[in-house]
């Protein structure tokens, strides 16, 4: 993942709890058996994605404002654009979910390493108690 | 304004709205149908139009204001 990412890729955000980031961190709530609050469609089309950010700013801004993250990472996410669907979600966050299932099952085929064209690297940490890192 | 519900532990947006009343009663449907401890991983906070975040509240912190909430009147949003 060095330089621009080439036009048939994205870069979006993730906050993870975990650092260096893994594939568990990549999961839908739907992969990970999260039981549905309501089961109908949007529930369920909403559970099988993961909630991405569209800068690192975004993500670490909702990361600082929520204790529960604790110690929260970001994770930076060079995503092969073809293989994935995206969707933007209500609110000014400029959240959007990756979807489809493809996230964790592509995902598992990203490479980690930080040469890789394709993958996933953390970009800083830090914790909610002092403000450091994120 | 919108009102996002987030898993703690898997850090996905569970559902968002535009107003507090249907965040809760999903906060509260989620209780009845997967028991006391459905909200010990979620977490709701509300973003304005700048994008700035302000938790509200979470885990059984979250179940007891939507249970406090629940009654009609008191719900401003």
């Amino acid at each position: 993942m060095n330089g621009e990412p080439s036009p048939e890729t994205v870069i979006l955000y993730r906050v993870v709890l975990t650092y260096p980031p893994t594939i568990d961190d990549m999961r839908s709530d739907a992969e990970l058996g999260i039981t549905l609050r309501r089961d109908d469609s949007e529930s369920r089309h909403l559970a099988s994605g993961i909630s991405l950010f569209d800068s690192p700013e975004r993500a670490r801004k909702q990361a600082r404002r929520k204790p529960w993250m604790g110690n929260a990472f970001i994770a930076e996410l060079v995503i092969p654009a073809h293989r994935f669907q995206f969707e933007k979600t209500a609110g000014p966050g400029h959240r959007c979910r990756c979807y489809a299932g493809l996230c964790t099952a592509r995902g598992a085929r990203l490479d980690y390493r930080g040469g890789a064209r394709h993958g996933v690297r953390a970009l800083g940490y830090g914790d909610n108690q002092s403000g450091r890192g994120l | 304004m919108v009102y996002a519900l987030w898993d703690m532990e898997t850090i996905n947006l569970a559902a968002d709205y535009d107003i507090l009343r249907d965040a809760l009663a999903l906060v509260l449907e989620g209780i009845e149908r997967n028991g006391p401890h459905d909200t010990d991983t979620l977490a709701l906070d509300v973003e304005d139009d700048e994008g700035n975040v302000t938790p509200i509240a979470h885990g059984q912190a979250l179940a007891e204001f939507g249970k406090r909430e629940r009654q009609p009147s008191s719900i401003a949003g």
